[in-house]
């Protein structure tokens, strides 16, 4: 038997796990929790066996089918000892073969995402016990205790330029991170912006007057232009 | 990802007069709070503190 087929074999053993821990965390193809590469695989390899003992325990005896642990291990260990039954045995029952890995692609993904909605549900907030590690996320979608009504953001942001610093104001309506969890670029609409230095110039000049709007939908700061984020959280009320 | 953004937002500027009132407010750091009037009639308190919404 070829050496590769183990290592094979143990992989799509293992891709499961993979599959459950991407779709437990990613949210809008964005991973919100960050783990070293050596934890990630082992916990892959822990949900991919918990995944498989679902399968075989559960699903398996109510379609009537059982595991040949046998032939499996023979498999595993690239035995070269493997009959003639052994593969006429595979080879019949090949469509059962691919509908256990598919179907167990298929919980995975189906089980992650399921897993991480009870997650946010029960833990809704940046604040609570088993909330996912990454601040940004919590902060810009609102979800922290005290800002459980608010219904939008408005954003401050300091950029420093060359010669001045200027202020830009605007509604947050989407932002990026980076493979660290961290902020990458914000995005703003209806944006102004004026510089730093006006706020000393005339203070009694009215706010409106010493920003100027910027002309475009949407504008787009990198992360690491900006100086400092002021984020202020707003609350709407209908008026009778 | 999408920010935050509730229903009562989304309406305000989906309103082309909504959007503007909003904008205005934002820009003016010195207020907090803001009556926006939709060109439905429909009035929104915008304010920057939560306990507005117990006060009213």
């Amino acid at each position: 038997m070829n050496i590769a087929f183990p290592a094979f074999f143990i992989l799509v053993l293992i891709i499961p796990g993979f599959i459950f821990q991407n779709a437990y965390e990613k949210v809008e193809n964005t991973s919100i929790e960050k783990k070293p590469f050596d934890v990630s695989s082992s916990l892959a390899f822990f949900y991919a066996l918990i995944l498989h003992i679902l399968l075989i325990t559960v699903v398996l005896p109510i379609f009537g089918n059982e595991i040949n642990y046998e032939i499996c291990i023979k498999l595993l260990i690239g035995s070269k000892s493997i009959s003639a039954d052994d593969l006429a045995a595979i080879s019949n029952n090949i469509p059962q073969v691919i509908l256990y890995f598919a179907s167990s692609f298929l919980l995975a993904y189906v089980l992650g995402r399921l897993f991480q909605k009870l997650i946010f549900y029960f833990n809704p907030y940046k604040s609570s016990k088993y909330a996912f590690d990454t601040p940004w996320y919590y902060e810009l979608t609102g979800k922290l205790s005290e800002t459980q009504n608010a219904e939008l953001i408005k954003l401050s942001c300091l950029v420093e330029s060359k010669n001045s610093s200027f202020l830009y104001y605007g509604v947050l309506e989407d932002f990026y991170l980076d493979s660290e969890g961290e902020l990458n670029r914000v995005v703003l609409s209806g944006a102004m912006r004026r510089p730093i230095e006006s706020d000393d110039s005339n203070p009694l000049e009215p706010a409106a007057e010493r920003f100027y709007e910027i002309k475009g939908d949407r504008l787009i700061l990198k992360y690491e232009d900006i100086k400092n984020i002021n984020i202020e959280y707003l609350y709407i009320i209908e008026e009778q | 990802m999408k920010a935050l953004l509730g229903s009562l937002a989304k309406k305000i500027k989906g309103d082309p007069s909504g959007n503007e009132q909003l904008k205005a407010f934002i820009s003016n750091g010195s207020k907090d709070s803001e009556v926006i009037i939709l060109s439905n009639g429909k009035k929104y308190r915008v304010s920057t503190s939560p306990t507005e919404k117990a006060v009213a």
